[in-house]
């Protein structure tokens, strides 16, 4: 990708889904399961491989639990 | 995820048999038309304006490939007379997942697909939130119970592309 998009808000005052606190993520996660959805291909990709196994380590710990 | 359009399809059906073999059957093969048309001119694939049918063709190629004991695939890439093995170790083959958003993907998905693969981040067709998503689901229910087919039996994956942040 070629630069990161803005993640939070919209102009129209929507949350893009899976963006936001760890709460909202989950709501997100949730919400499309009851519309059907049955997998996710996430993107972690940012300009550092740091940055990104942080926002990986992140999900798994702080989103992925409130799932369950 | 591949550009199918972009693709030899023969050379393609025999790496995805091998990487299904590989991997004892746990692949997944995502399909998209491309929607670059500079691309499709870098690589030397078939016209950009033929993109939908190409994929088509090349899809059911690919099938006729991974299932037939003497496959025969017509279209520009005629051929016939020859093994193709090893198979795919998943019957009848791996799952084929189609990209797109549009009408014309959701009726891709409904005569070829195994899954809907849909973006998130089209602008045409958005489908980031999960209220969007719920209406692309039910368009593609529609879509299927009118060509005679169980919604029941497409799976539903969504490609997220913007960072999870």
């Amino acid at each position: 990708m070629a630069g990161e998009l803005s993640t939070h808000g919209r102009t129209d005052g929507e949350r893009r889904l899976l963006t936001g606190s760890s709460e909202a993520m989950a709501d997100d996660i949730a919400a499309l399961e009851e519309a059907g959805v049955r997998h996710l291909c996430l993107t972690f990709q940012t300009a550092t491989v740091t940055e990104t196994l942080e926002r990986m380590q992140r999900f798994a710990e702080e989103v992925m639990p409130l799932t369950r | 995820m591949l550009v199918v359009p972009q693709r030899q399809p023969v050379l393609t059906a025999k790496m995805l048999a091998t990487i299904d073999v590989l991997s004892q059957g746990r692949l997944i093969v995502g399909c998209g038309v491309g929607w670059l048309k500079e691309e499709f001119e870098a690589v030397g694939a078939p016209p950009f304006a033929d993109r939908g049918r190409v994929t088509d063709e090349f899809i059911d190629a690919f099938k006729v490939l991974w299932t037939e004991e003497a496959p025969v695939v017509h279209g520009v890439h005629a051929l016939r007379g020859f093994d193709f093995c090893p198979k795919p170790v998943r019957k009848p083959h791996p799952p084929i997942w189609i990209g797109g958003e549009s009408p014309v993907a959701l009726r891709r998905v409904v005569r070829a697909g195994d899954g809907w693969y849909p973006a998130s981040n089209n602008p045409h067709y958005r489908l980031d939130t999960a209220a969007r998503i719920k209406a692309g689901v039910g368009d593609l229910g529609r879509t299927a119970e009118a060509a005679g087919r169980d919604p029941g039996s497409i799976d539903v994956a969504l490609l997220v592309l913007w960072p999870v942040n």
